[in-house]
């Protein structure tokens, strides 16, 4: 800020979070106006005349620091909303039954922020321990931490705290490790909860049908017994701009077998699937080697400009294309086949750098000159295989069973 | 004045993030204002702070005139699909619409100490 010259103007993105505002307003002492735009627009202006007002706008260590985890805890806010809280009331349905089995039953919660499910099943089972690790909490749902550490909830900060705890019930919802620091610490992590979850007898998972979530878990829980499995579609189009697929969620509760010799069998291939999680995320030191193995999401990013790679229930995968593609054609390759899921058949313009064939589904394209890297437009929105009436919400996306370049 | 229209959103949604300034369906979203504050300032020289997927730089290159440095700072991670102020560079075949002067451009990777000095006097403009 001190470089801004007089009569210079500062832009400031994401306005609309609350902790983004308070320190706008306190760097800026109120003096700066706030449009409601996208994510939130905020304009400062410095005068031509006017005295250099900001001397204290160094920010000291701890403030950096709670800013991040502010704005860190705030970043699922709409978990709490009571469309998302439905969640939770399927899983404390579904466990009803398995909790009633247990004489005793020691608890973790794993990430529960903003809407912890251990205060909720108190009522389910005879409870001895009960545990949540939590790095951040958004100051909205304070209070509920505040109350479950009245209730005797032990509230951890870190996962190597409740390393050495032995719980039979881990719960474990909207999986997700992406605030690991680096991929030694996601390692780390993700041994621990495999640790975890081995020790237990019952596990709860929640995963959006977002693929570095969906690797994560099948990681997690490799070896472990699914016992049930429910999709929950919540609709909250009009309340937040979220994704449809993070608005589909999966519950699943799984079974620890007593047989534990299998544990970690497989490290190496298990391996992979946390590296594609950690390139997905962009984490330092992740190991590159894998990247141009597997259909990864990573993979179909690097080919297309695709925003989302899912799997249908058979599980084979589908990628939502933009409407507006931007294509690198790989050395050597000079034909690109498209197959699209069922619907109306797009359209491709026609361009001097390609030509496009249209054979039912099926859309050719061969580029005619030496530039490997073209942009095809798609008109004609198709909607997905699995659910006809999926559709992103900035009806932007396309959706493709596969692609081969010959 | 601004020369942003529909006819530009080809160019303009395509770039990640977009939405985030309110540029979808029927929105222009923050583009006029961004840039109808530059050229009120007659700005010459512009810092993007998290330049990403490249809308603001898009808006800025194709709008204001008056600019001779544009400053990108980004933490360049293409390979995660938000984009990167390099993807701007390239994209002249992309954007028929957009002639890019790449003597405008100043890209940095991280806030440093060169950059800042180099920065430090010039930018009236932050964004």
């Amino acid at each position: 800020m001190k470089c801004l010259r007089a009569g210079g103007a500062i832009f400031f993105h994401d306005t609309k979070f609350p902790h983004i505002t308070e320190l706008a307003n306190k760097l800026l002492e109120n003096k700066w106006v706030n449009f409601e735009i996208g994510a939130g627009v905020g304009l400062y202006t410095r005068n031509q005349n006017g005295e250099i007002r900001m001397e204290n706008t160094e920010l000291s260590q701890d403030e950096i620091k709670n800013l991040y985890e502010t704005s860190m805890a705030q970043r699922w806010d709409y978990l709490a909303s009571d469309e998302f809280r439905i969640r939770n009331q399927v899983i404390k349905q579904k466990l009803g039954k398995y909790l009633s089995t247990f004489e005793e039953i020691s608890a973790l919660e794993i990430g529960g922020n903003p809407a912890p499910l251990l205060p909720e099943i108190l009522s389910l089972g005879s409870f001895t321990e009960l545990t949540t690790v939590e790095p951040y909490i958004s100051p909205k749902v304070k209070y509920i931490f505040e109350e479950m550490q009245r209730k005797g909830i032990n509230i951890s900060k870190v996962l190597s705290e409740v390393a050495h705890k032995k719980p039979n019930l881990v719960i474990l919802l909207g999986v997700d490790l992406s605030l690991a620091k680096d991929f030694s610490e996601l390692k780390a992590d993700v041994q621990t909860i495999r640790s975890l979850f081995w020790k237990a007898k019952i596990v709860v998972t929640e995963t959006p049908n977002y693929q570095p979530s969906k690797w994560l878990e099948t990681f997690l829980t490799q070896g472990l017994t699914l016992i049930e499995s429910e999709k929950i579609v919540i609709n909250t189009n009009e309340k937040f701009s979220i994704t449809k697929d993070i608005q589909t969620r999966v519950v699943s509760i799984w079974s620890v077998p007593i047989e534990k010799s299998s544990e970690i069998s497989n490290w190496n291939l298990l391996q992979s699937e946390i590296i594609k999680y950690a390139r997905w995320h962009a984490m330092d030191g992740a190991p590159s080697e894998m990247l141009h193995f597997g259909e990864s999401g990573y993979e179909v990013q690097q080919t297309f400009s695709a925003w989302q790679v899912e799997f249908d229930p058979t599980g084979k995968s589908f990628v939502w294309l933009k409407s507006r593609q931007l294509l690198t054609f790989p050395s050597g390759k000079r034909k690109l086949t498209i197959r699209f899921c069922q619907g109306p058949v797009p359209i491709i313009a026609h361009s001097w750098l390609f030509k496009s064939e249209i054979n039912g589904n099926e859309i050719l394209i061969v580029r005619r000159s030496f530039f490997k890297r073209l942009k095809f437009e798609i008109k004609g929105w198709v909607p997905s295989a699995i659910d006809p009436e999926s559709c992103d919400h900035r009806e932007l996306t396309i959706a493709v069973n596969s692609f081969e370049f010959i | 004045m601004p020369r942003i229209t529909r006819r530009l959103n080809m160019t303009f949604e395509d770039a990640p993030w977009s939405e985030s300034h309110g540029f979808f369906q029927r929105s222009l979203g923050a583009a006029p204002l961004y840039a109808i504050v530059a050229n009120s300032l007659m700005a010459k020289d512009v810092l993007i702070i998290g330049s990403g997927g490249g809308f603001t730089p898009k808006v800025f290159l194709e709008n204001v005139p008056s600019i001779r440095n544009l400053f990108l700072v980004d933490a360049f991670l293409a390979e995660t699909g938000n984009g990167s102020p390099l993807d701007i560079t390239k994209r002249s075949l992309d954007y028929p619409n957009i002639v890019i002067n790449r003597n405008k451009l100043r890209i940095f990777k991280v806030l440093s100490k060169t950059f800042l000095e180099e920065a430090y006097n010039k930018v009236i403009f932050m964004i």
